[in-house]
C-alpha cells in the first residue's frame, strides 16, 4: 500500500504541470473542436439515419426483388428441363423397341449361310453343278438341308421366278409311277401342283413340275429352316 | 480538467463515427453473395439443357438412321448372256437368230418341253431335231448350251418294238459315233448332258436343239 502512494505522488506533479499546457492547447482544440464536434454529432446522426432507412430498403429490396425476378426465371427452367428429359426418356424407349426389332430383323436376314437366300423362315440353295437326284440329295444332306420343298405359294413362286430356264432337281420322288410322290421326309405330296411325265423323281422346269430318271445329272436346290427359326425353337 | 477529460472521451467517439461509416461498404458483398448463389444455379440449369438438347438431336439421327437401315437387298437374279454368234464363212448364209458351224445351222431353245413337242417345234422352223454328225459337233453344242442346261434333247429315239436307237431321218445309231447310256426298260429318248448321252423318259423336259443344212449361194449363184 505505501508503494503504492508513492507510484501515486508523481502523477498529480506532472499532471499539474501538464493541466498548464493543455489549458494553453485546450483553447485552440476549443475552438477547433467546434465545428469538429459539430460534424462529429453529425456523422452520428447521419449514421444513425442511413442505417436505418440502409436496413429497411435492403430488407425491402431483397425479399421483394428475388421472389419477383429469380423465381420466374427458375420455373421456366424447371419446366424446359422437365419436357426435354420427358421427351428423351421417350425416344430412348422408342429406340429400345426398334433396337430390337432391328435385331430380330437382322437375325432373320443374317441367318441364311454365306450364298443361301432366305424366303421366310427358310434358306434356299441352288447348286449349279449337275449331279444326279440321289447324289443333289446327299450333297444337300452335307449342308444341314434336304432337295427343296415348298409349304407355301411364296416359296414355290419363289423357286419358279428364281431358278430360270435349266431344270433342278428337287425333293419328290416316288417308287413307281404307280405311287403316291413323297417328299423326302416320306411325307406324302399334296399333290397341288401336278407332275408332267411318268418317271420316278421330280424336277423344276419351265412348264411348272415334270419327272425324269433318277440318273439324269441336273442342278438342283436344296433347302433347310434358317438358324433364327431353329433358335426360337 | 473534467472539460479535458470530455475532449479525450470525444476522439473515440469520432473513431467510432469511422467504424460506422465503415459498415455501409460492408452490405453491398451481402447483397452479391445471394445472387452467386442464384448464378451459380442457372449456370448449371443451362448446362443440363444444352446436355438434353443435344441428346434429342443424336437420338432423333439415330432413329432416322435405323428407319432406313431395315431395307433389305433385294435378290439379283441372273441374267442370261447373249450367246456370241460364232464367225459365218463368207456365201454361206444362216437365218436370223442361228448359229453356224461347218456346213450346219442350230438353234438352241430358251425352254425345256417334251421330246415329241420339241420335234414339233423344229418342224415348224423347217429344221429338224439334231442329228449327231461326230464328236467334234457335240462338243461345240455342248459349249453352246451350258449355260442354258445341262441337257438337251436330239433326233434319236428308242422303242420297245424296234428294240434299237433310230434317228429321226430313220437311220440306226452307229454305236462308234454315240454310246447311249441308261434305262430301256420302255420307249426312251436321247438326251445329251456334259459328258455323255443318256436314255431318258420321253415325257421329261429338256431344252433342245435344231438343226438344218446350211444352203450354198455358189449355187445359187451358178444357177
Amino acid at each position: 500500500m505505501p508503494s503504492s502512494a508513492h507510484l501515486q505522488d508523481p502523477p498529480p506533479l506532472l499532471s499539474r504541470t501538464l493541466t498548464q499546457n493543455e489549458g494553453q492547447t485546450s483553447l485552440r482544440q476549443s475552438s477547433s473542436c467546434g465545428p469538429s464536434a459539430a460534424s462529429a454529432s453529425e456523422s452520428l446522426s447521419g449514421s444513425t439515419e442511413s442505417r436505418i432507412p440502409h436496413s429497411k430498403m435492403l430488407q425491402g429490396k431483397l425479399p421483394r426483388n428475388i421472389p419477383l425476378e429469380y423465381p420466374a426465371g427458375l420455373y421456366c427452367c424447371y419446366v424446359v428441363i422437365i419436357v426435354l428429359s420427358v421427351a428423351v426418356v421417350a425416344l430412348s424407349v422408342a429406340l429400345s423397341v426398334k433396337k430390337t426389332a432391328q435385331i430380330s430383323t437382322i437375325n432373320t436376314y443374317a441367318a441364311c449361310p454365306r450364298n443361301w437366300i432366305g424366303v421366310g423362315n427358310k434358306c434356299f440353295y441352288f447348286n449349279e453343278i449337275p449331279s444326279n437326284w440321289t447324289l443333289s440329295q446327299t450333297l444337300c444332306k452335307e449342308q444341314g438341308a434336304e432337295l427343296a420343298r415348298f409349304d407355301t405359294e411364296e416359296e414355290l413362286n419363289f423357286l419358279r421366278r428364281y431358278k430360270g430356264s435349266s431344270g433342278y432337281w428337287f425333293g419328290l420322288h416316288r417308287e413307281s409311277s404307280a405311287h403316291p410322290w413323297k417328299w423326302t421326309d416320306n411325307t406324302e405330296y399334296n399333290n397341288s401342283v401336278s407332275i408332267g411325265g411318268d418317271e420316278k423323281h421330280g424336277f423344276l422346269s419351265d412348264n411348272g413340275f415334270s419327272s425324269g430318271r433318277g440318273y439324269i445329272v441336273r442342278k438342283s436346290i436344296c433347302r433347310k429352316p434358317n438358324s433364327y427359326t431353329s433358335q426360337c425353337l | 480538467m473534467d472539460t479535458a477529460r470530455v475532449y479525450l472521451s470525444l476522439k473515440p467517439s469520432k473513431t467510432a463515427a469511422g467504424a460506422q461509416c465503415v459498415s455501409p461498404p460492408s452490405l453491398p458483398p451481402d447483397a452479391c453473395r445471394c445472387p452467386r448463389s442464384h448464378r451459380l444455379a442457372l449456370k448449371l440449369s443451362c448446362a443440363g439443357l444444352i446436355l438434353l438438347v443435344l441428346a434429342l438431336v443424336g437420338m432423333s439421327i439415330l432413329v432416322r438412321v435405323l428407319v432406313q437401315k431395315p431395307s433389305v437387298e433385294p435378290c439379283r437374279v441372273l441374267i442370261q448372256e447373249n450367246l456370241s454368234k460364232t464367225g459365218s464363212p463368207a456365201k454361206l448364209k444362216c437365218p436370223k437368230d442361228w448359229l453356224s458351224h461347218r456346213d450346219k445351222c442350230f438353234h438352241v431353245s430358251q425352254t425345256s418341253i417334251t421330246w415329241k413337242e420339241s420335234l414339233a417345234d423344229c418342224g415348224g422352223k423347217g429344221a429338224t431335231l439334231l442329228l449327231v454328225q461326230d464328236q467334234e459337233e457335240l462338243r461345240f453344242l455342248r459349249n453352246l448350251t451350258k449355260r442354258i442346261s445341262s441337257s438337251f434333247w436330239i433326233g434319236l429315239s428308242y422303242t420297245l418294238s424296234d428294240e434299237n436307237w433310230k434317228w429321226i431321218n430313220g437311220s440306226t445309231l452307229n454305236s462308234d459315233v454315240l454310246s447311249i447310256t441308261g434305262d430301256t426298260e420302255k420307249d426312251s429318248c436321247a438326251s445329251v448332258s456334259q459328258d455323255k448321252v443318256l436314255s431318258e423318259s420321253c415325257d421329261s423336259d429338256n431344252i433342245w436343239v435344231c438343226q438344218k443344212e446350211l444352203k450354198c449361194e455358189c449355187m445359187c449363184n451358178d444357177s
